[in-house]
């Protein structure tokens, strides 16, 4: 993939994560789950009546609308409105800035999402991560299960879930506190400085989060203040 | 857990004007930062306080840095007579000559020596030094192996670009078919392998050399006229008193030393064959203050008392004593420690524990006690450290394991 289709396929991904979270029914969710077209072109589910350009849907992360392309949209327009509204839902659900555990997590799964993009195509991540593998999960301090888990499976690619996985993790990171995890998210926070201070802390094998961390900033860099 | 107030409130003023607060190493966010503190503000043999006024039981000696102890009185009054002369002008010391006699006359294959601050400096430049007389391009080294800061081999992922390791091969440590591999596939282009005399990777148990593999290496190299370079940074002066190479039996072109030369004053140095005089003045070198000659006094005093009471067996020693106590009561607790490595450094490793939950658990435990024992980096023992110190420390680690044990 190219610069431009590994930000956009991050975006479609991203988007297709906050609609998991936010617990779109099943068959919704599945309706705007993202398909590569073509290297120019990304469309929310199979039909492909809700169809963007690779430039237009970075333009709808950039500044939260942008135009689907018509002749598309055009074929069902009526399932195309329903996508989109869709997509405003979850769009406003990510700028809703609310310091609730339940945001935290949207946030911290949509760009995990991003991250495992990056992590799966852009060739400095996949330099960077080589053949790591293994599974990384982030709590809220003192909940018994993770808000979400980045994984790799041998000869799989970097996925993101946001159910308990039942193998042990490589390595924990935990908030100390839904607003930490919340500015931790929107890249706010220096790594280095919080760990040693606790605002959260991480066990486990540190190198893979070291990486994993770069990577999420790298991602941050080509996609800022999701969510803010 | 111990108390911290001071360490923390310097932690935040430092993180307003030092990016990350601390970094390198040093950075609390590579070891249990909220269990080891993150400043200290004095230290004498074995022990030193940090700035919560808490005492700690050193096994990590200024990260190799130390090896007599922190202040040793006969190098810290031989440093003070030099200190009250001066230190750095605008020509070099009478010291440095002295400094570079000593290094020759102590390694055996040497006939010249420079001098620097850091091992980096030196790794670097001693790479340049095998380019410029080989007239080649390529530098092999173990992959993972730590060789300094600069941008051809350091662990971060910051600031670097695509050229930068465009000359650099890598082959797994121990495995020489791949390194015979990589000269067959660059004949005639491979103008150094640097190595150190173990692979001591962090994050990571230590794998000694296999029986024939320096033998072989030194072979490969002769072989294609590629300079053999020592990274004996860390190891240096804690395997043998005249250099790592001499533990191993083989004998390299170019050794950098640092870390325990100075005990604990900023200087490394870079040792060569004659064949390499003539290319090691062509490559520029120099730094701010690389004359020091406080610097180089604390070095030559810290050989001559290597040399004089053979410091290197002594440290092997006394390691043995802590490592096989450690491995024994790891055993009685029902946990299988390894301590990989040589003894005078070596990496704690638990059987099965390749994500370091049990490491971690047990230096945090260890950290209560006032035991300085890091979960993710080779240990270091000083020739301070004597029957005394070792007893207890394993009294306290033994505490530590029934503590670990409890919580399971």
């Amino acid at each position: 993939m190219h610069s431009e289709q590994i930000k956009a396929w991050a975006v479609s991904r991203s988007i297709y994560m906050g609609g998991n979270v936010l617990e779109i029914d099943p068959y919704n969710r599945l309706s705007i789950k993202p398909q590569i077209l073509n290297e120019h072109m990304v469309s929310f589910g199979n039909r492909k009546e809700l169809v963007f350009t690779n430039e237009n849907l970075l333009k709808l992360h950039r500044v939260g609308f942008s135009l689907p392309e018509i002749g598309f949209l055009m074929s069902h327009p009526f399932q195309a409105l329903k996508k989109i509204n869709l997509l405003r839902k979850i769009g406003s659900s990510l700028k809703a800035n609310v310091r609730s555990k339940a945001y935290l997590r949207l946030l911290l799964a949509v760009g995990l999402e991003a991250t495992a993009v990056h992590l799966n195509e852009d060739k400095k991540c996949r330099s960077i991560i080589g053949s790591d593998k293994g599974i990384v999960e982030f709590y809220l301090d003192g909940d018994p299960l993770p808000l979400a888990s980045l994984y790799k499976k041998e000869g799989s690619v970097w996925t993101v879930t946001i159910t308990a996985l039942q193998k042990k993790a490589k390595v924990r990171i935990s908030f100390k506190s839904v607003d930490v995890g919340i500015k931790s998210c929107l890249g706010q926070l220096n790594p280095q400085v919080c760990s040693a201070l606790g605002d959260y802390t991480i066990d486990g094998y540190l190198p893979l989060m070291d990486k994993i961390g770069y990577c999420a900033r790298i991602t941050g860099h080509d996609l800022p203040i999701l969510g803010s | 857990m111990r108390s911290r107030s001071n360490s923390d409130q310097l932690f935040k003023r430092a993180a307003s004007v030092i990016p990350g607060g601390t970094y390198g190493h040093l950075s609390p966010a590579s070891s249990l930062p909220r269990h080891f503190a993150h400043f200290c503000s004095s230290g004498k043999g074995v022990y030193f306080h940090d700035v919560d006024q808490n005492e700690w039981m050193d096994f990590m000696c200024a990260y190799g840095a130390v090896i007599h102890g922190y202040q040793n009185p006969i190098i810290e009054s031989a440093i003070e007579k030099q200190r009250s002369v001066g230190t750095v002008f605008n020509h070099p010391h009478e010291v440095s000559i002295e400094l570079a006699e000593k290094l020759t006359q102590l390694v055996d294959f040497a006939s010249w020596s420079v001098f620097a601050k850091n091992g980096s400096d030196l790794t670097t430049w001693s790479i340049r030094v095998a380019r410029e007389h080989t007239k080649r391009t390529f530098v092999v080294k173990a992959r993972g192996a730590y060789h300094g800061v600069d941008a051809w081999c350091d662990p971060g992922m910051g600031g670097r670009i695509e050229s930068d390791r465009a000359d650099i091969l890598e082959f797994e440590w121990n495995d020489l078919e791949q390194l015979e591999g990589i000269f067959k596939a660059r004949k005639d282009q491979i103008a150094a392998v640097i190595l150190t005399p173990y692979h001591h990777a962090a994050f990571a148990p230590s794998v000694m050399p296999e029986e024939g593999f320096w033998a072989g290496v030194r072979n490969l190299c002769h072989k294609n006229g590629t300079i053999l370079v020592l990274d004996d940074v860390r190891a240096g002066w804690r395997l043998h008193e005249k250099g790592s190479h001499k533990y191993f039996g083989f004998s390299p072109d170019m050794t950098v030393y640092s870390k325990a030369l100075g005990n604990g004053y900023a200087i490394s140095a870079c040792v060569g064959i004659p064949e390499l005089k003539n290319a090691a003045s062509e490559v520029f070198l120099t730094g701010s203050c690389w004359s020091d000659a406080v610097a180089m006094r604390a070095a030559l005093t810290s050989l001559e008392i290597c040399e004089k009471d053979s410091v290197a067996s002594l440290v092997l020693d006394k390691g043995k004593y802590f490592c096989s106590g450690l491995e024994n009561l790891a055993l009685e607790f029902n946990f299988k420690l390894r301590m990989t490595g040589p003894t005078s450094m070596p990496y704690p490793w638990f059987d099965g524990d390749d994500n370091l939950y049990r490491i971690q658990n047990f230096c945090q435990i260890a950290s209560k006690y006032g035991l300085f024992f890091h979960p993710h980096h080779n240990w270091f023992i000083s020739n301070a450290h004597d029957q005394v110190s070792l007893d207890k420390a394993l009294a306290l680690a033994r505490s530590s394991f029934e503590e670990m044990q409890n919580e399971l």
